[in-house]
């Protein structure tokens, strides 16, 4: 319940502010997010498989977002950076659905 | 020749090794079947060693500290994200609204033109009536004809030619796409194939409308072909105003060749009808400032032109 407050805080505190983002940064931003919601669906999976950890949550979440903006900075440099955000997007999602699948079935058991 | 070469040396990569045909989708079968960090199981088999639950309570200040700035990632790149589409729709939206403007301003502007050309002429001829003197007006006519000035009307016939079936949009329904141009008449098709006619003997030619004068320029911005700096479209139909020998000498002379090679080579469409009246309107030709007449030769024709 509380991690689900911190989350909504901080949409609340964005929406609210919305800092500017540095338009250099801005290709990152959809990978970032990306890799963010793995990480958070890959995290409420192991709470619901009982195995939860909050230091290695944290350090998926940040070799996440580390990498893929890597990877989108490799590709920029490469001139193949659209077809990289691509590679990442797709393995990412189907991350995300896999695991939203496992969330599914423990919730309702179907 | 590389793409031949090629082949086999890619065919031959892919044969051997793995004897498994499915050992290249192993990453995406990883994916599916171990979605979970690998991380989450060997820590909660250390915490299980060392005593602990194996899950960890969801109260660590470190956890609701990392959501709130997912929170505020998702947040801020929404945002940001949104924006420039916006923006760009705003341009697309104002960039629309010049072009209507403008349109708006072209299609008054040539309604005051006809306008002012009716009165002109009524004016003109009010004037050659008042000296009495109808052989000027009959050669004001003429010259009006012959310079395009005037509209004109009489036998001739009507070339109808299309850009090849299928070439006008591609597959994605995009006509700017570059996959089919073999099939699309350029300006220099039209270019010969009015020269073609010129040389057969038409005496008045024009283009869906457009008047072909001294003045004219057939040519090309982009994919459209601007006849008076006017954009045409497909089908483009030339009226010719001439006698009956005309078609059977454009048939049979270059510019008639070469439309029957963009037919046969290129499959343009090409439609060719004898009319027994066809009229050709008059160009928005502009005055002549700078240009005058040698002065040696016949200087009535230059003073009756100057004045037109």
């Amino acid at each position: 319940m509380i991690p689900a407050i911190g989350l909504v805080v901080g949409l609340v505190v964005g929406i609210v502010l919305h800092p500017d983002v540095p338009l250099s940064l801005q290709p990152y931003l959809p990978i970032a997010v990306i890799a963010a919601l793995d990480a958070v669906f890959g995290a409420v999976r192991a709470v619901l498989d009982g195995i939860f950890d909050d230091k290695v949550f944290v350090v998926s979440f940040l070799s996440n977002v580390v990498v893929a903006a890597l990877i989108v900075y490799l590709g920029d440099q490469l001139g193949v950076g659209s077809q990289l955000s691509t590679g990442v997007v797709v393995v990412l999602g189907v991350r995300i659905f896999s695991n939203v699948a496992a969330i599914r079935r423990h919730l309702f058991h179907a | 020749m590389t793409a031949p070469g090629q082949q086999p040396t890619g065919a031959s990569g892919s044969g051997h090794g793995h004897s498994d045909p499915a050992w290249s989708m192993s990453l995406i079968n990883n994916l599916m079947r171990a979605p979970l960090d690998p991380g989450y199981r060997s820590a909660a088999d250390r915490r299980a060693a060392e005593g602990k639950p194996a899950s960890v309570g969801l109260r660590s200040p470190l956890l609701i500290v990392t959501l709130v700035v997912i929170g505020l990632s998702l947040a801020v790149a929404a945002h940001a994200l949104r924006v420039p589409q916006a923006a760009s729709d705003k341009r697309r939206t104002e960039l629309i609204g010049s072009i209507k403007a403008r349109q708006s301003t072209i299609d008054a502007d040539s309604r005051t033109i006809n306008t002012t050309r009716r009165q002109i002429n009524a004016l003109q001829a009010k004037a050659l009536q008042h000296q009495n003197d109808t052989s000027l007006a009959d050669r004001l006519k003429t010259l009006e004809v012959t310079t395009g000035a005037g509209a004109a009307h009489g036998p001739g016939l009507v070339l109808t030619v299309d850009d090849a079936p299928g070439s006008d949009t591609d597959a994605e329904g995009n006509p700017r796409t570059d996959t089919s141009d073999t099939g699309r008449l350029t300006s220099t098709d039209l270019q010969i194939i009015v020269n073609g006619l010129w040389t057969a003997g038409a005496e008045a030619v024009s283009i869906n409308g457009q008047r072909i004068t001294s003045q004219t320029a057939i040519r090309f911005a982009g994919e459209a072909i601007l006849v008076n700096f006017r954009a045409l479209s497909p089908p483009y139909a030339i009226s010719v105003i001439g006698g009956p020998e005309v078609a059977d000498r454009f048939k049979a002379n270059a510019g008639g060749a070469y439309l029957r090679e963009l037919v046969s080579g290129y499959q343009i469409r090409e439609n060719l009808a004898s009319k027994t009246s066809v009229t050709v309107p008059a160009a928005a030709t502009a005055p002549l400032v700078h240009a005058s007449a040698i002065p040696s030769q016949s200087a009535s024709s230059s003073t009756t032109q100057g004045g037109s």
